[in-house]
């Protein structure tokens, strides 16, 4: 497996562990923490948690499947930064409030989800390989 | 020819299927629990949809149905799929013994006490589920940490 989406799934269950602790420690007072914390807690799960394990998954075995090679490693790292940036800008800014982080990260998780995007539709293709007959 | 030829091949194929399963190709008991329980907590999140029209509903049940959807099917088909597909991919071991099995006694209690606490009103309860869900969590992550990162030899 390669270290890129070994670090997905990794990132993954860091952000898994933090959204929940947010969550958690909110739902014991909610004074502990400022800002938006719901909103933080849904994304972090979803785009950190969630998302990042599909990355790392499907990076892996969609090329497999599909029968082609990654049509471009350099967009898959270009995902994991894009991603990685984009999340902890939204975290700080909904827990700041501060509405230009939430957008400045929103377009770098928007930039990494359209990488991703591309990267599978140019690897699976609509057509598997045709292997010859023995 | 043809037919004869596949025919005296079919013990070969057989026995090429059972080696694979042999091998670890399909779910181990506790993988199966695990995926098995996710289409059953589908199941009482899809209630939500039912009772209250939606999952994101204004009333208070709103984070139960919800968390049924999130904690106890997306969560435990990520259990069963990345403990079983990961060590399979990396080609490292994950840590077995009572480890899957108090993952999923912690995400159980979790997901229930969660969902129930939020449908009594019982505050308490919805900690309590929600620290248990966490540290099931955290048993996960410690499961497949040495199947991504192994220790060096």
């Amino acid at each position: 497996m390669h270290k890129r989406n070994r670090l997905f799934v990794s990132i993954a269950l860091v952000y898994g562990l933090l959204g929940g602790l947010i969550a958690i420690i909110r739902l014991i007072d909610p004074s502990l923490i400022g800002g938006n914390v719901p909103r933080a807690h849904g994304h972090i799960m979803l785009l950190g948690f969630i998302l990042m394990m599909i990355y790392g998954i499907a990076l892996h075995v969609l090329p497999r499947f599909g029968g082609f090679p990654l049509y471009s490693e350099q967009m898959a790292n270009w995902q994991l930064y894009c991603a990685n940036a984009g999340l902890p800008l939204m975290i700080a800014g909904w827990l700041g409030w501060r509405d230009m982080l939430v957008m400045a990260g929103g377009v770098l998780t928007y930039g990494a989800i359209v990488l991703f995007g591309l990267n599978m539709i140019l690897t699976v293709r609509t057509k598997g390989r045709t292997l010859p007959v023995q | 020819m043809k037919e004869e030829a596949f025919t005296r091949l079919q013990p070969v194929r057989e026995e090429a299927h059972d080696r694979m399963q042999q091998m670890g190709l399909t779910f181990s008991r506790d993988n199966r629990w695990f995926v098995l329980a996710a289409q059953a907590y589908l199941m009482l999140a899809g209630l939500g949809l039912v009772l209250n029209g939606s999952f994101l509903s204004d009333n208070a049940a709103r984070p139960a149905f919800l968390h049924l959807f999130t904690l106890g099917f997306m969560l435990f088909m990520i259990y069963g799929l990345a403990c079983h597909m990961l060590p399979r991919f990396t080609g490292n071991p994950i840590r077995e013994g009572a480890w899957p099995w108090l993952q999923m006694g912690l995400a159980h209690c979790g997901v229930i006490g969660y969902a129930v606490g939020y449908l009594a009103g019982q505050h308490t309860l919805i900690v309590v589920g929600a620290v248990l869900a966490w540290l099931s969590l955290a048993v996960f992550a410690f499961r497949i940490w040495p199947v991504l990162w192994p220790a060096e030899p």
